[in-house]
């Protein structure tokens, strides 16, 4: 063929199909700049967690507002990015779901996203929100960063028929019960615990189990500055979780695992033990669930707790206004209050085993292990020790995970952790 | 002479045989293509599997062959609106590419001063620019240009960055086309305009069919400024944009991950099977003339 005409037929057809395509009311056609359209940006991607019920969830808002469209834009790990970027060009979305991390802590601060104190009063919102996810997402100075709305518990869970398989007829709950458990795990050739020792997940147990032997205060200071080799009490958590690691708690090839593999060595039952967020709970196979137990972990008797430890928070998701929202208050007033409805949470709930900052919601019907992980968490039997993730500098969260990747190496010390801890901070 | 027979006679069945260093290449080439095709195979098989048969067994054959992933892929990144987008924008940048590219070197291959090697030297210094140091400017470009979040902008963008090779690369093709022949057409009464396209431009054709498609590859597998500039909008967004949305942090359907990776490399393979012996043929051409 003449590559002439070859390079004149692509082209004409290039402009036939954007044409085509592009045009008003076209599948390509963006529609962002119209005023009836009330864009929301969010990680509700379909596929993941809670995407099915956030897709009928705008369905039937759209149903009730005749005349306001919603235009779904959705980002996972560089939704932070996106967003910045289209804030930084006046063209970010009216509003954002999304959690309070990273990044996000910065935006009401920067002008990103608007306080949302007055809105609270004002569509008497205020009353729905527990205490504590108010708490949570309020900064120094006193401002809402967006409506709270998700939370999430994170307990271990313990499959008691691979506990009884290896002879261990109760949950551990104190370290030297940890210590036989996995002793006696070990002796059947089952992995104690699974973990992604190379993300998030292995972060957040290096730093539950390193709280064992500091005081909150002490936790809350080191997460937000560092300073881990130089903090006694840290030390002291960092050799018990070496120790812990180096009796084969954690499965083989543990520092390159990621939260992934996690799950899938929890959930195809060749893991006893797992640390596992709200949403992971709720994808436990039904089968895994039945002899699922949700519990604390072990934490060390003349430690700072003397209970078993979880992490709880309320920062999962919230509803966050944008400047470009404000042009568009009365669709978003319409868009949060839907939202923040009890028939609306309860779907959530009910039906992706979201566990929702809201005051008056119900456990979830369909994920029974999710509502237990939730009354476990809350209860009096277990201590929750301090999130890192409200305190770490945006700038270290994730070269502190992949700092994490040694600590989980056969081998490495309390010393090796902790120096590449305190460099995440400086990266 | 029992010895001098033994030896002739392994002497004779040596000569007849493949020798060691033909079989040694033989070996490293099939274990090079072996290791390209590994990863094509794993993703190739974990598009038809769990998340717990992938990291059970990962490079064993699919138990079944459903197709659904793939469904469920297309679907979920509505990979079918990305597939048209990374074509218009592919296409089109092809296109303008190439526009600009082959009157430059044409000028570029003819012109025998100072100041074209001047010009010629400073298309090369485009290859030294690095790409993340020309993503700040760019999106300030962008903004201010009122075409952040188009795809206008990245069909005008992209040929930029791919400007300085193509330049670079059909200089050389069209300094191998004779002088004589281009004299014969100026007496013929030919202009410059029908001298590059119909003389040179069908001259040149492994060379544009070179430049095309390590475009095309360049252009269909960009991902950040794709990201950065046009955004996470359905309508508008690249494929290479909408599949990381198949991966979750939380949690992952490897199965449906692979099964979009898939469909995003089979337009580039259409496109190279297409062009495969035209390029072949244009670097062996190149290399006969070095």
């Amino acid at each position: 063929m003449n590559p002439r005409w070859t390079a004149c037929r692509c082209a004409a057809a290039a402009t036939v199909l954007s044409g085509l395509l592009s045009g008003c009311g076209g599948p390509l056609d963006p529609k962002t700049d119209d005023p009836g359209t009330l864009v929301v940006h969010s990680s509700f991607s379909p596929g993941t967690p809670g995407a099915d019920v956030y897709a009928a969830s705008i369905r039937e808002f759209e149903r009730e507002n005749p005349g306001t469209e919603v235009k779904n834009l959705y980002n996972q790990g560089e939704l932070f990015n996106v967003f910045e970027t289209a804030r930084l060009a006046d063209k970010e979305a009216d509003v954002v779901l999304v959690n309070l991390y990273d990044k996000s802590f910065s935006w009401t601060g920067l002008g990103a996203t608007l306080p949302v104190n007055e809105y609270l009063k004002e569509w008497n919102l205020t009353e729905r929100v527990r205490p504590s996810a108010l708490k949570a997402w309020t900064d120094r100075e006193g401002r809402v960063r967006g409506f709270p709305w998700s939370g999430f518990s994170w307990p271990v869970l313990f499959n008691t028929d691979l506990l009884a398989k290896a002879g261990v007829d109760e949950v551990p709950r104190t370290l030297p019960e940890l210590r036989e458990a996995v002793e006696a795990l070990r002796a059947e050739g089952i992995t104690p615990m699974a973990i992604g020792g190379n993300d998030w997940s292995g972060q957040k147990l290096l730093m539950q189990i390193m709280q064992g032997y500091m005081e909150p205060r002490v936790a809350r200071r080191v997460f937000a500055k560092a300073g881990y080799c130089a903090e006694p009490q840290a030390m002291r958590g960092l050799r018990l979780f070496t120790e812990l690691r180096d009796t084969g708690l954690f499965g083989k090839g543990a520092q390159g695992f990621t939260a992934d593999e996690m799950n899938a060595e929890y959930f195809g039952e060749r893991a006893a033990m797992m640390s596992a967020l709200t949403s992971t709970i709720a994808s436990v196979p039904e089968k895994v669930a039945e002899h699922t137990e949700a519990g604390g972990l072990p934490m060390p008797a003349d430690g700072q707790y003397g209970k078993p430890s979880v992490y709880t928070g309320d920062t999962s998701t919230g509803i966050w206004i944008t400047p470009n929202g404000r042009e568009k208050i009365d669709k978003v007033e319409k868009f949060v209050k839907f939202f923040y409805r009890k028939k609306s949470v309860q779907h959530f709930v009910d039906d992706s085993g979201f566990k929702l900052g809201l005051r008056d919601q119900k456990g979830s019907a369909g994920f029974p292990l999710v509502t237990e992980s939730n009354e476990v968490s809350e209860g009096d039997d277990v201590a929750r020790v301090v999130m890192p993730d409200s305190h770490v500098p945006a700038a270290a969260s994730a070269p502190l995970n992949r700092a994490t990747s040694i600590a989980f190496s056969p081998g490495a010390s309390p010393q090796r952790i902790c120096r590449a801890l305190d460099v995440a901070y400086k990266s | 002479m029992t010895t001098d027979a033994t030896a002739t006679a392994a002497h004779g069945r040596r000569r007849p045989g493949i020798p060691l260093g033909r079989i040694a290449a033989q070996l490293c080439a099939w274990t090079y293509a072996l290791m390209l095709l590994a990863p094509l195979y794993y993703l190739l098989v974990s598009s038809f599997k769990t998340n717990a048969q992938i990291f059970d067994s990962p490079l064993s054959p699919p138990t079944s062959l459903s197709f659904g992933r793939f469904a469920t892929a297309i679907s979920d990144a509505r990979l079918d609106l990305a597939i048209a987008n990374s074509l218009i924008v592919t296409v089109s940048s092809l296109v303008l590419v190439l526009v600009l590219a082959l009157p430059a070197s044409y000028a570029l291959a003819r012109a025998g001063g100072r100041t074209a090697r001047v010009i010629e030297r400073a298309f090369s210094l485009g290859f030294l620019i690095p790409t993340f140091a020309a993503l700040l400017p760019t999106f300030l470009l962008a903004a201010e240009l009122g075409l952040f979040q188009t795809r206008t902008f990245l069909i005008l963008f992209l040929p930029a960055t791919s400007l300085p090779l193509a330049v670079v690369l059909l200089t050389q093709f069209m300094r191998t086309v004779p002088q004589e022949v281009e004299e014969a057409a100026r007496m013929d009464g030919a202009g410059s305009v029908t001298i590059l396209v119909r003389v040179y431009l069908p001259m040149v054709v492994p060379g544009v069919v070179t430049v095309g498609i390590l475009s095309f590859l360049q252009y269909w597998n960009e991902y950040l400024y794709s990201l950065v500039l046009i955004g996470p909008d359905e309508a508008q967004r690249t494929i290479q944009v909408a599949v990381p949305l198949l991966r979750s942090s939380l949690e992952t359907d490897f199965g449906v991950l692979a099964a979009g990776t898939v469909v995003t490399l089979l337009p580039v393979y259409v496109a190279y099977a297409f062009l495969q012996r035209r390029m072949e043929g244009a670097m062996i051409g190149s290399a006969v003339k070095i």
